[in-house]
């Protein structure tokens, strides 16, 4: 196998470098999946090299491994995927710079500290509300429905974005999916122009998304879901991170230290520079609303 | 008001509306055609008069081969008949599922493949969703019970002089001997070429149960050719006795029968209801009601009526070996209770995987059934789907018998088209 080289007891794949801007560059990713992978290519698009890699295939197993090599080869920075890679690099890499990437939520998973910096995945509430005020000019009132032990945090986030966009949020506080229609009705009395959903798994469930997904329906009220796969099936719109600008991204940190620029300390986590725009503009139409074409043509993806 | 989420509701049921109402009339044309036709089922009953194979007499000897003759066709036809009129058919395409990564932080679809081909899968579609297909099969029989259809030999006897416990209805038995152990074979050759046109239906009653119809037309054609041969007994001390020329009395050696039929085969009601979900396997109990409305003297439908309980197992293996390849092996075991033929009730399994992508999914598949009788079946199937566009997904499959039991094809190959709403 041809510039592979496999361990039987684990089946780690390790890539070997090519190219000076990658040399030194350990790539520790979480798990092999389309979303890593786009991250990955972009990485390497950006540095123009093949930089080592290690899969940890999901598991902590491969933890053992991963110190080794890393004790053998001693890489200068490492590029973590992934929540797992990230934590595994921070407590058994503390001599080596770690950027992380593919993360949600990573100060709530402890991935602060000084040799640890890297890009989020969550797309600040501030620029979901920018963007969806473009989409729909008429939004004064945006509800939403979160559980708050699970979403609180981003629903507090919400509060200081929709005060500064001169926005209303009316937020309601389920604590199970049951809880849902109760909620719905509580916002639709509120006299809301819109549904933002939150990545918030007590609330949306496959049966309470075709619960919201109808209702939103009837009333004709926009639908602004978590991920993409939503609008999909009917809701209008949604934001997600670019995972192939976030690897990009990531090199750029890789960039900024080895210049000197910064140290890992002051880059802490940085939030995704591009975010793509999804749009069903069947459910627009039904709706009645009328999306301006250079918003149209700025879609990722249009259904 | 009307709301969006009903309106597509109305929309979709219209329009199946619709298309059943459509299909009801072609089908009505269908079966008329078919009613027009001689019934296939007695092309080969009917070779050479119907009535058995008479031959020429040298002597007063009357040629006692006439009753033996009609049996064994008899016997070969309704052998054959069994068997005509029993199809597989396709599993309907998965349906939007999702579940919440905690890594990505986001919700990600979990319709990580297309499906199976014949077997089911535990999940189903979903409250309020449908499932439309429609598939188009082709096949020719080439074998029955391991013997080439285009060259099938069968042997009549002579009646003997003195049978013991004559029955009239039943097999000629008695000691034969002299021009009594001549003998009869009788080649037959048979093509059957079969197209099935199935559309399909399938609506999710609530978030756990499905219910699905399968409504197949079927259109098959026959031609049998015959012809038979006189084996004279090396014990036979008046080989002149039996003659095959026509103008010695005797039917021509050589016959031919043909038609063909279109019409309406067995209707398949379905449902599956989802009782277990985990991380790790999805479990399901389903039920198939195949009805015996297609026409049996037409090789249309099977004749039988069928109640098939089973159960199905699935696992979802995602990201197989760090590939965006999903792999779902699955399992299908029950049992088909043959209401109008106990004997012909059968134990039958589908084991297999399904293993892609929710663009492309390769399947394959091993069938198999045990009936009453002792009879095994194996087949194996494989086949892709394709999601073209949106939801709209083309598949292709071939089924290819393992064993010899029964009326088989080489190859039954399915192409399909299906769409969920």
């Amino acid at each position: 196998m041809s510039g592979f080289k496999t361990s039987g007891v684990f089946g780690l794949v390790l890539l070997i470098s090519i190219g000076a801007q990658a040399d030194g560059i350990l790539v520790l990713k979480s798990q092999n999946s389309e979303p890593y992978t786009q991250a990955l290519n972009g990485f390497r698009e950006a540095c123009g090299g093949q930089p080592t890699e290690i899969d940890l295939a999901g598991s902590k197993s491969r933890k053992d491994y991963f110190v080794k090599h890393i004790s053998a080869n001693k890489p200068r920075l490492i590029v973590a995927l992934g929540p797992l890679a990230a934590k595994m690099a921070q407590e058994e890499a503390k001599d080596i710079p770690v950027i992380f990437l593919m993360v949600s939520n990573p100060v709530r998973r402890g991935l602060k500290g000084d040799n640890i910096a890297g890009v989020s995945l969550d797309i600040p509430v501030s620029v979901q509300f920018t963007n969806y005020k473009v989409l729909l000019p008429k939004l004064r009132t945006i509800g939403v429905i979160y559980d708050p032990t699970k979403t609180a945090t981003i629903i507090e986030e919400a509060q200081v974005a929709a005060k500064n966009l001169e926005l209303e949020l009316a937020a309601i506080a389920v604590d199970s999916p049951r809880e849902v229609p109760r909620a719905l009705t509580g916002l639709l009395n509120k006299g809301i122009d819109a549904l933002w959903m939150v990545p918030d798994e007590t609330v949306v469930t496959p049966e309470s998304f075709k619960f919201l997904l109808g209702e939103t329906s009837k009333r004709l009220l926009p639908f602004l879901a978590a991920s993409d796969i939503f609008v999909e099936v009917g809701a209008l719109a949604a934001l997600t991170p670019d995972y192939k600008d976030a690897g990009r991204q990531g090199y750029d940190l890789v960039k900024a230290i080895d210049r000197g620029e910064q140290n890992l300390a002051d880059l802490g986590t940085r939030p995704p520079a591009k975010v793509n725009l999804v749009l069903n503009m069947k459910t627009a139409s039904k709706i009645g609303l009328r999306v301006p074409e250079e918003l149209v043509e700025s879609a990722s993806k249009v259904y | 008001m009307r709301t969006r989420a009903s309106f597509r509701i109305h929309s979709f049921a219209s329009r199946t509306k619709n298309l059943l109402l459509s299909l009801a009339v072609l089908l009505f044309f269908f079966r008329e055609a078919s009613e027009a036709a001689v019934p296939l089922s007695e092309l080969i009953s009917g070779l050479y008069g119907g009535n058995g194979i008479t031959l020429g007499a040298a002597t007063r000897h009357d040629a006692h081969f006439t009753r033996e003759s009609g049996d064994a066709l008899n016997q070969l036809n309704d052998r054959l008949g069994t068997d005509f009129g029993v199809f597989p058919f396709n599993s309907s395409a998965g349906n939007f599922s999702f579940a919440f990564d905690a890594d990505l932080g986001t919700f990600v679809s979990t319709t990580d493949t297309l499906g199976p081909i014949f077997a089911e899968r535990a999940p189903t579609v979903g409250r309020g969703k449908w499932n439309v297909s429609f598939y188009a099969t082709f096949f020719d029989y080439d074998e029955f019970n391991g013997q080439n259809l285009h060259d099938l030999h069968v042997e009549a006897l002579h009646q003997p002089d003195e049978p013991p416990q004559f029955d009239p209805d039943g097999p000629i038995r008695g000691k034969r001997s002299g021009f009594e152990l001549d003998t009869l074979d009788i080649n037959v050759d048979i093509d059957a070429s079969v197209r099935i046109f199935s559309p399909a239906v399938t609506f999710g009653l609530t978030d756990k149960l499905d219910v699905s119809v399968f409504f197949p037309i079927v259109d098959v054609d026959m031609d049998v050719r015959s012809y038979y041969r006189l084996n004279i007994s090396p014990l036979n001390p008046t080989p002149d006795i039996h003659l095959t020329n026509v103008v010695d009395g005797a039917e021509a050696p050589a016959d031919r029968a043909s038609g063909s039929a279109t019409g309406i085969g067995d209707i398949v009601l379905g449902a599956k209801y989802q009782f277990y979900k985990s991380g790790t396997l999805d479990l399901a109990g389903a039920f198939l009601a195949q009805l015996a409305n297609g026409d049996k003297d037409n090789f249309l439908g099977s004749g039988d009526n069928t109640l098939r309980p089973f159960l199905v197992a699935s696992r979802t293996f995602r990201a197989l070996g760090g590939s965006p390849l999903n792999l779902t092996p699955h399992v299908n075991m029950g049992y088909e209770f043959n209401v109008d033929n106990f004997d012909r009730s059968a134990f039958e399994y589908i084991v297999g995987f399904d293993a892609g992508t929710r663009r492309v999914t390769l399947a394959s598949e091993l069938l198999g059934s045990h009936n009453q009788e002792g009879e095994d079946r194996f087949d194996a199937a494989v086949g892709v789907k394709w999601n073209v566009y949106k939801r709209l997904v083309l598949l292709g499959n071939v089924i290819f018998p393992l064993n010899d039991t029964g009326l088989r094809s080489d190859l039954i190959t399915t192409l399909g088209v299906g769409m969920s709403f």
